[in-house]
């Protein structure tokens, strides 16, 4: 079966209360316990603020769910007349929703949510999918001049009554919420199934040394043996009572104990609690008011208690009772609603509408010892018939049922979207609404509708984000990987995922790259006509940041929370960490640009770098900087591809070309790679070389690379330099083409950088059995492993040395071979690269 | 590396004599045309250069002559095995018996001399060419901007340039009865590349030109017509500039749907403007907004006792204005608290409905409305054309039920 849990529970105020901890603890147990069911978590995009807090909350069960967020258009709260007409539209909207997810089940976590909020809960108004609803209580309706005295209050909660009673079937989580929901609402007992409810793994006697128990006494002031009682203080908690019997116990048992009521309190109760203590002749220190306590320090009263009570008179399921007994203390409770069913021992049972049966049982826990541990005893069997994994088990155990016996039908007939839409669009229409919709609100709500329309080709898409390459080749480093991968993943039409190529510009929405793809596929393709349409995400597809963009991203920072929140996941390619580990060699621009950038990035759900080098980096830097990010950042890398003619290479051959290459192989020649910048160490290789010439050492060198930037100074001394043109050459622009004539011209490629993301060189070089100088940097290690020739040390005097050594290394055939590197083509980068984002890209 | 590597290397930028047998190549049809009709047939070239033009015909089997007033050029071409003599073209045409030759030629001839020479050069020819014989004239061709106003005068021996209807008379005039006009070698290769500039106006059009003209025969027996040839397309001076004149007239079209479009934009925003200065939020929150102002003014300017002083008390008077405004319409105390409210459920509503307002907080723009605005722009400017189709079905569904009321 595949069922659908609304969890809106969670995600509105509810979420610091009884029902957003039912809810969460309850769908947790329903994934670990699903069996052969596929679970479905449903969110609402109407609480962008808690969204990815209730996302979180999931745990490492997300892991075996799916999350869907649907789009409603708010704010709808029911006490405002106002949001009439939008919450009605976002019911529809919410209900085509989870139509369109097609699922056998819906399980509604709370229906009575919605009146100061923009929690929207409908049953049945658009879908007629099987829904059962959990039944917490009804208190505000048995106690209507308590708990609703305004008109708009009742107005508000009979309306979701009246939407509860639609549902098909009610999880009650106890037999007494059972009985309520069948005498006050009328429901049918066959449809109605106690699951009951459980406690955290957090509440478990406490071994508190006597250390942590006096901290804890000083804390609350406790001198004495005390009983406890948690909770609220609403008239159905009783306490008032609670005070009498106390009062009226024996003196002797009175001055030998304290009686503690922990829980949060509003000052006004206090008040009239402590007028209510003073009148009872009792004092402060008799009786304890301990405000709002955290869960530690709860556990730890509960292990410490004498003895605990709970006086209620209504409660949907006697929760605190189930606390105080999981923590080994021996508890007595009402005889009313939920509390038997938790206590789940008669002679533990008082009535709470009388003080002397409450001050009985009272007297008798704190004076009899076998009384008292008779009830330490039961606690332990008791609290075994409570699991959050048990009342899922009898969740899905009704469910099984229900389609067993032909209740739940899986046969629905096919959903013809077309009909859906125009369904959609009628009963939108129909809606009255007020003087005025904006046609903002109306937009809105089509463009909710037309993200509904399942698509033609129905796999879910990965959209790999070229912003730059589509503006401009700027033929570097990083444009080549991008034209790389886009030309083996534009090949892969048998993936699961639909490979879409997107890009945007600075004050623009993301588009697809139709006319670009249509170009790169046929270069005579006529794309005038071609308009660009902005992406249309859905959950499930996946964004992958191939190209670096730094103000692009920065602009469209929103653009990927608003991609997160779909249910889109959204990853980075993260080069290189240089302009932050070398920022010296930067100006102070770029720092500052890639720094927001990566911060932006970090907040994404993941990053693929392009060396385990890099993926270290950034792991270090998350793990000191974001630690809380570095939690859920998933960080992986990939490596690059060597061979160039499959990286859609440029072409072309200058015209002294042949002259320099027969240069080049008719000596020995050593090649360095890579734009004219600091940190490539061009300036050391010269001075090397000098060196080398003076000695009367006949070797060339061969740079090529574009003149970058801080390297002015040396470009000049390049070309004005004696040997320039005979035995030292500098190609600013070379073409793929002609790049490979020189890989297999040269006798050595020399690389000095301090600081690479890869080293593509590195692999381009072992490709034509090139024999490599590197400088011995960790990246360089794991690209070039032992094929290399490794030499330390900044100054002229030590790469100079190097070089001689390898020479004479090279005399006797003994440098590394290259040929020994482990090298992969781009198609395999490619795939490499895509697996890390979508493990099943190609194997569905 | 391979020899292999170095010859074809070789072969793609071996200099200009590769260069110049491919320009020759648009005259393959009519060399063609001339062998089917005089196998081996005789063909002189006037002023030959290197001999390139020569080595094609022998490549062709024609019995090729060439004939160049130049000693060292004749040299040149002589030690690459071509039949050439010292003459003036004139002269050596002059030497040629009636009906012996199939082909004359005068590449970059006639710019070289005067126009009377040219005219006795063209009477000559046809009296040399047999039946269906040929003569090809190629020259600069001035139409070209660049050409006729500069680049014809880097070589100091040409005379002027010659328009090409002028040379094509010439050999009419002389008894031709079929001529063709090439214009040729042109860069811009069609005058609708878009987009154009001034320089490709200036100097796109064909750089040379060649007059063909084609001596026919009385017995009306010919097999080989210069006119069933297809003609080079050539670029007309003509059609550039009016493909230039089109360009900048689309151009200026679609700044003006631009700029009209912005204008719309501009009033919509204006529109949607007045609509917030207009609402109730907007005029609540001004104190707000301008106390927020006023902050920032405070901080730049420093910690002024006095002005501090002086802000609480305006402070205190703008809360005091709120409030009074507030709790004088109670659906905003409504809203006041329901922004104030962070705790229970049940509390809230009770106090939401009937505990009297304690403090009024006002929060002026919440992370979540914030959120929720920059969503629904973000759906707004993600539309795509099914989006919209289902905003216009929308729209006119609720339209239509209107009218039905």
């Amino acid at each position: 079966m595949k069922i659908v849990v609304d969890l809106q529970g969670i995600q509105n105020d509810s979420r610091f209360r009884g029902i957003g901890r039912y809810s969460i603890a309850f769908v947790k147990a329903l994934i670990r316990n699903r069996a052969g069911h596929e679970i479905v978590v449903l969110l609402s995009d109407l609480f962008p603020e808690s969204l990815n807090e209730a996302k979180v909350s999931l745990g490492p069960e997300a892991e075996h769910c799916t999350i869907h967020v649907w789009s409603g258009i708010g704010p709808t709260a029911f006490l405002d007349e106002k949001n009439k007409w939008r919450r009605e539209v976002s019911e529809l909207l919410r209900e085509a929703y989870i139509e369109s997810l097609r699922p056998d089940v819906l399980i509604v976590s709370s229906v009575v949510e919605g009146g100061a909020d923009n929690a929207i809960i409908s049953i049945g108004k658009f879908t007629k999918i099987f829904t059962a609803a959990i039944l917490y209580d009804l208190i505000p309706l048995i106690y209507k001049n308590e708990y609703l005295p305004h008109p708009n209050a009742l107005a508000w909660y009979e309306d979701r009554m009246q939407e509860l009673k639609k549902a098909d079937f009610w999880f009650a989580i106890s037999d007494s919420s059972r009985a309520e929901g069948m005498h006050y609402l009328g429901l049918n007992g066959d449809r109605v199934q106690n699951i009951s409810a459980a406690i955290g793994e957090e509440f478990a006697p406490q071994a508190l040394s006597s250390e942590d128990k006096a901290i804890i006494e000083t804390q609350f002031q406790i001198s004495k043996p005390f009983l406890m009682y948690s909770g609220a203080f609403d008239p159905r908690k009783n306490v008032e009572r609670l005070i009498e019997a106390y009062q009226s116990l024996p003196l002797e048992i009175k001055q030998s104990h304290q009686l503690v009521l922990a829980g949060g309190i509003k000052d006004w109760q206090k008040q009239a609690l402590e007028e209510k203590i003073a009148a009872s002749n009792l004092s402060a220190s008799d009786v304890i008011i301990t405000g709002r306590v955290t869960d530690q320090e709860l556990s730890s009263l509960y292990s410490l208690c004498k003895a605990y009570v709970l006086p209620t008179y209504h409660e949907g399921f006697g929760l605190t009772a189930l606390e105080a007994m999981a923590c080994g203390a021996p508890a007595i409770g009402s005889s009313a609603s939920s509390v038997p069913e938790v206590i789940g021992l008669e002679r533990a049972l008082f009535d709470p509408f009388s003080v002397e049966d409450m001050a009985e049982k009272i007297k008798l826990i704190l004076s009899d010892e076998s009384y008292r541990q008779e009830l330490i005893e039961h606690s332990r069997t008791q609290v075994k018939k409570f699991s959050w994994d048990q009342t899922a088990i009898r969740a899905i155990e009704a469910l099984d049922t229900l389609q067993n016996t032909g209740v739940i039908r899986s046969d629905q007939a096919e959903l013809i979207p077309a009909m859906q839409r125009s369904d959609l669009i009628k009963r939108i229409a129909e809606i009255s609404e007020p003087e005025t919709i904006s046609a903002d609100e109306l937009k809105s709500v089509a463009s909710i509708i037309a993200q509904l329309q399942p698509r033609d080709d129905p796999r879910p898409r990965l959209f790999v984000d070229i912003s730059e390459l589509h503006e401009r080749d700027s033929k570097s480093g990083i444009q080549r990987v991008v034209r790389s991968v886009i030309h083996h993943l534009m090949g892969w039409d048998k993936s699961s995922y639909r490979v879409e190529l997107v890009y945007t510009r600075e004050f623009d929405t993301y588009r697809l790259a139709t006319a670009f793809t249509e170009k790169l596929r046929d270069t005579s393709a006529d794309i005038s006509k071609v308009r660009d349409e902005p992406i249309s995400p859905k959950a499930g597809d996946v964004f992958l940041a191939l190209d670096y963009q730094d103000r692009i991203v920065m602009d469209h920072e929103n653009f990927y929370d608003y991609l997160r929140d779909l249910g889109v996941k959204v990853y980075f390619v993260v080069y290189d960490l240089l302009p932050i580990s070398l920022k010296s060699t930067f100006s102070p621009e770029v720092v500052e640009n890639y720094s927001n950038w990566l911060r932006i990035v970090t907040k994404q759900d993941g990053a693929v770098c392009i060396s385990r080098s890099v993926a270290e980096e950034l792991q270090g830097w998350l793990v000191e900087h974001h630690p809380n990010q570095a939690k859920s950042f998933k960080i992986d890398w990939f490596h690059l591809g060597a061979d160039i003619e499959s990286s859609m290479p440029t072409r072309g051959i200058p015209l002294n070309g042949a002259e320099a290459l027969s240069l080049i192989s008719s000596g020995t020649t050593f090649l360095a790679v890579g734009t004219m910048e600091p940190r490539k160490c061009h300036e050391q290789i010269l001075d090397a070389f000098d060196q080398l010439w003076t000695e009367g050492v006949e070797v060339n060198l061969v740079i090529v690379g574009r003149h970058g930037w801080l390297t002015e100074k040396l470009a000049t001394r390049m070309t004005v330099h004696a040997r320039y043109g005979s035995s030292l050459f500098w190609y600013e622009v070379a073409s793929d083409e002609f790049l490979e004539k020189i890989y297999e011209s040269s006798s050595c490629l020399i690389a000095a950088s301090v600081a690479e993301g890869f080293g593509l060189p590195l692999i381009e070089a072992a490709k034509y059995g090139l024999p490599i100088i590197a400088r011995d940097i960790p990246v360089f290690r794991e690209v070039a492993q032992a094929g290399a020739f490794y030499f330390q040390g900044e100054d002229a005097k030590s790469l100079a040395s190097a070089v001689k050594d390898w020479l004479v290394l090279n005399e006797q055939s003994l440098v590394p071979d290259s040929r020994s590197i482990q090298w992969q083509t781009w198609k395999k980068s490619a795939e490499q690269l895509v697996s890390r984002v979508i493990p099943e890209f190609l194997h569905h | 590396m391979s020899d292999a590597f170095y010859k074809a290397f070789e072969d793609k930028y071996r200099g200009s004599r590769t260069l110049i047998k491919s320009l020759l190549q648009v005259y393959q049809p009519y060399l063609q045309g001339l062998r089917t009709l005089h196998p081996n047939g005789q063909a002189i070239d006037l002023v030959c250069g290197r001999g390139e033009w020569l080595e094609v015909l022998g490549e062709q089997g024609f019995d090729a002559r060439g004939v160049d007033a130049d000693r060292s050029i004749v040299e040149i071409c002589r030690q690459r095995g071509l039949n050439v003599h010292q003459l003036d073209p004139l002269e050596a045409l002059k030497g040629v018996s009636d009906a012996s030759q199939v082909l004359v030629t005068g590449f970059h001839l006639a710019e070289h001399i005067t126009f009377d020479h040219l005219k006795e050069i063209a009477k000559e020819a046809f009296r040399v060419l047999k039946p269906g014989g040929i003569f090809i004239l190629e020259t600069p061709n001035p139409e070209n901007m660049l050409v006729g106003s500069n680049s014809f005068y880097f070589d100091p021996r040409h005379s002027k340039p010659i328009p090409p209807l002028l040379l094509a008379f010439v050999p009419e005039y002389y008894g031709f009865e079929k001529i063709k006009l090439l214009r040729m070698q042109e860069q811009v290769k069609s005058s609708r590349a878009q987009p154009l500039s001034l320089h490709d106006v200036l100097s796109g059009a064909s750089p040379t030109y060649a007059v063909i003209a084609q001596k026919t025969s009385p017995s009306a027996q010919q097999t080989f017509d210069i006119d069933e040839i297809e003609p080079l397309r050539g670029v007309k001076l003509e059609a550039l500039s009016d493909t230039f004149d089109q360009q900048i007239e689309q151009q200026f079209a679609r700044l003006k749907a631009t700029a009209s479009e912005a204008l719309a934009l501009a009033k919509d925003a204006e529109d949607k403007l007045d609509f917030i200065h207009q609402s109730l939020s907007w005029k609540l929150a001004a104190p707000i907004r301008w106390l927020d102002h006023q902050q920032h003014l405070l901080k730049e300017l420093g910690p002024l006792e006095r002005v501090k002083a002086l802000v609480r008390k305006i402070i205190t008077s703008v809360v005091n204005r709120v409030y009074n405004f507030v709790s004088v319409r109670p659906a905003l105390n409504k809203i006041g608290l329901s922004l104030a409210q962070k705790s229970g459920l049940y509390d809230r509503l009770c106090a939401y409905l009937v505990k009297p307002p304690v403090e009024v907080e006002i929060v002026p723009l919440t992370p979540e409305i914030e959120a929720q605005a920059y969503k629904t722009y973000l759906r707004i400017e993600q539309m795509d054309s099914q989006a919209q189709a289902v905003y216009a079905e929308l729209k006119s569904a609720i339209e239509n039920r209107e009218g039905l009321r």
